[in-house]
């Protein structure tokens, strides 16, 4: 089943144009990987499917589940199953993350038609989920991401994805500011994500991600489109001879 | 119960030279610098007549005998400079029918709170002079509400006498559902005077009147004395809101934080004028002031202006204030974890609440800020919702 198209998809913020055409189709139980240098749009791409209002649209559609979600909300979007790990994740003071934990649980249940939980039972589901990517209780009860480390951080993107359960994820940059003992358990705990029914877009500058996530295919983007795709063979020419031939190719 | 007591002779005594009809008093107007933000004579604008009356009901148990009358003897509080040179104070005096003393004596050790509530009828004004007057060793809570209707007047004079030792706090409230108002305007004054090792912690909450000022001086008269002022003010439509609150260090080792939190929406105006004034003695003065402002729309206003004044130089002194909007980058995280607009609205306002419900240890006085905020976002959502 086709999860999400994306069909021609021109994009700009300011007088800036970023995305040049961009399109892509990803189906169920597929993980794509893009790989680019600076400045080729990635960022902008997740910010654009996920519906950040800074940018402009100027033409294409996006299909989510064969629904057209260009003009929804950022918020109706996550309720249609579209999830994006942020590169740089927004701390909220004042806002624990049970607290957060909880409200967007529901928030999803709600949309999906589900009863509300309370109680014992979705602080067990939270702890389970967190513990799995060796989460401490403690780091639930401080304000969400202020005072994280970058792999804390990125874990705690990993917990809600596995929590909100998504059809499609998008992950930004989800290795940028980890160790390696933090790739190693993000990139297990989003594999271990991974099944039949679900896509994944994996963003990324390096190699060394996909490693842990290894994709189906692997898209170069260059100037706000893709030049060129592949399978995970793709990423390894990347490694060993960086972009500059897919930026002269442009 | 029922309060109503009658101003004693006292009283009557000292309010006589203010005496004076509705239409003839003059009101605080912006030529007087505290009152140049809130002038009053813009915002007092009543085409009817009013009656004059006012009345608290309170949980008082009759058995306990801490409500009397302002004797002769209380007078002198209420010639203090800060009354005698606050045009309002004028006004209060003019129509003045109600007036009580609270009473707590030595070693009044109490968790629950006295809870006086009062709501001002359409077409009235009520203006009354409260003394709050503690002895040595004391440890209560006291909380005032107040509720007024479409054309109403509210004026309360509060002072507080706190002895040696003792710990009071104290919540003021002004709530009511904000869209049903019009013309509805809360002016109080408030002095307190804290003697030795004694603290007064104070909690205003100021939401739904269309115009609404708490007017607070307060004197840290002896070594060790504290207070703590935490203040928030919720605005919308065309509300003002106005907390001023000056603290006087006056004598040595004597602490004060004042934390004021505003939330204005549609073309509402915020102002918080707060002071810190250390006298020549009043060494190891630790004075604290913080405000913020959280605009909702682009018309709302905040007007900030902190003040310190000191004349000692062993001083530890703070001051700050801050105006901003919701974070845009907080709510489109929030969004895209499939919060919707409304959800991801409060969980922020709550958020940038919390820091000043985090300042509050007394449960007694946490719970009057939980309320008041919840009261004002269930208001808030329920216009949207309309």
């Amino acid at each position: 089943m086709n999860l999400l198209n994306i069909d021609n998809l021109h994009a700009s913020i300011g007088e800036e144009k970023i995305l040049n055409g961009f399109s892509l189709k990803i189906n169920s139980g597929e993980t794509h990987a893009i790989m680019g240098p600076n400045g080729s749009g990635k960022s902008t791409l997740s910010y654009v499917l996920s519906g950040k209002d800074d940018y402009n649209v100027a033409q294409g559609k996006i299909f989510l589940k064969n629904k057209n979600i260009i003009d929804l909300s950022a918020d109706e979007r996550a309720k249609l199953g579209l999830f994006l790990a942020f590169q740089y994740p927004i701390e909220l003071p004042g806002v624990t993350g049970m607290t957060f934990l909880r409200t967007i649980i529901n928030s999803s249940r709600i949309a999906k038609d589900l009863p509300e939980l309370e109680g014992i039972e979705l602080v067990k589901i939270i702890r389970e989920k967190a513990a799995k990517l060796e989460i401490s209780q403690d780091m639930l009860k401080r304000f969400v991401n202020v005072g994280f480390s970058g792999g804390e951080k990125k874990r705690f993107e990993i917990l809600q994805m596995s929590l909100l359960d998504p059809s499609i994820a998008v992950l930004d940059e989800t290795d940028s500011g980890l160790d390696v003992d933090a790739l190693r358990t993000v990139g297990n705990g989003v594999t271990n994500l991974k099944n039949k029914d679900k896509g994944m877009l994996v963003i990324t500058h390096y190699q060394r991600l996909l490693d842990h996530i290894v994709p189906d295919f692997v898209h170069i983007m260059v100037n706000g489109k893709i030049l060129e795709s592949g399978g995970p063979e793709l990423a390894k020419v990347v490694e060993k001879e960086g972009y500059k031939r897919f930026i002269d190719a442009d | 119960m029922l309060i109503n007591i009658k101003p004693s002779k006292s009283i009557l005594d000292f309010c006589l030279p203010y005496k004076k009809n509705f239409s003839d008093l003059v009101w605080p107007n912006s030529k007087i610098e505290t009152w140049k933000m809130t002038p009053l004579n813009k915002f007092i604008n009543y085409k009817d007549e009013f009656k004059v009356e006012s009345y608290y009901e309170t949980n008082i148990d009759n058995k306990i005998d801490i409500l009397k009358e302002i004797d002769s003897n209380h007078i002198h509080f209420l010639k203090s400079d800060f009354f005698k040179n606050n045009k309002m104070t004028d006004v209060i005096l003019s129509n003045t029918l109600n007036a009580f003393e609270v009473f707590l004596p030595d070693n009044f050790s109490s968790n629950s709170y006295v809870n006086f509530s009062s709501i001002v009828k359409n077409n009235t004004w009520a203006s009354s002079v409260i003394i709050i007057k503690t002895g040595k060793n004391v440890k209560a809570n006291i909380k005032f509400d107040y509720s007024l209707t479409s054309n109403s007047l509210c004026t309360p004079l509060i002072l507080f006498d706190i002895d040696d030792n003792s710990n009071l706090s104290f919540g003021l409230n002004v709530i009511n559902k904000g869209n049903l108002l019009k013309n509805s305007n809360f002016i109080t004054l408030i002095e307190g005077n804290i003697n030795k090792h004694s603290n007064l912690d104070m909690v205003v909450t100021q939401q739904g009147v269309n115009m609404s000022r708490s007017d607070i001086n307060i004197n840290l008269k002896n070594d060790f004395s504290s207070f703590n002022l935490t203040g928030i003010y919720f605005g919308r439509e065309k509300h003002h809101k106005d907390i001023t609150a000056c603290v006087n260090h006056i004598a040595q080792s004597t602490s004060s934080n004042q934390i004021v939190r505003g939330i204005l929406d549609g073309s509402s105006v915020g102002v918080y004028q707060g002071g810190i004034k250390v006298a020549p003695n009043a060494q190891k003065t630790d004075g604290k002031q913080m405000s913020r402002a959280l605009l909702l729309s682009k018309l709302a206003e905040s007007n900030s202006k902190p003040e310190l004044e000191i004349f000692a130089d062993d001083v530890t002194c703070a001051h700050g204030a801050t105006i901003g909007e919701l974070d845009k980058d907080q709510f489109f995280y929030l969004l895209s974890r499939g919060i919707s607009y409304d959800e991801a609205r409060d969980m922020l306002i709550k958020a940038y609440l919390s820091e000043i419900l985090n300042e509050v240890q007394n449960e007694f006085l946490y719970n009057q800020l939980d309320y008041a905020i919840n009261f004002w976002l269930n208001e808030f959502n329920s216009k949207v919702a309309a």
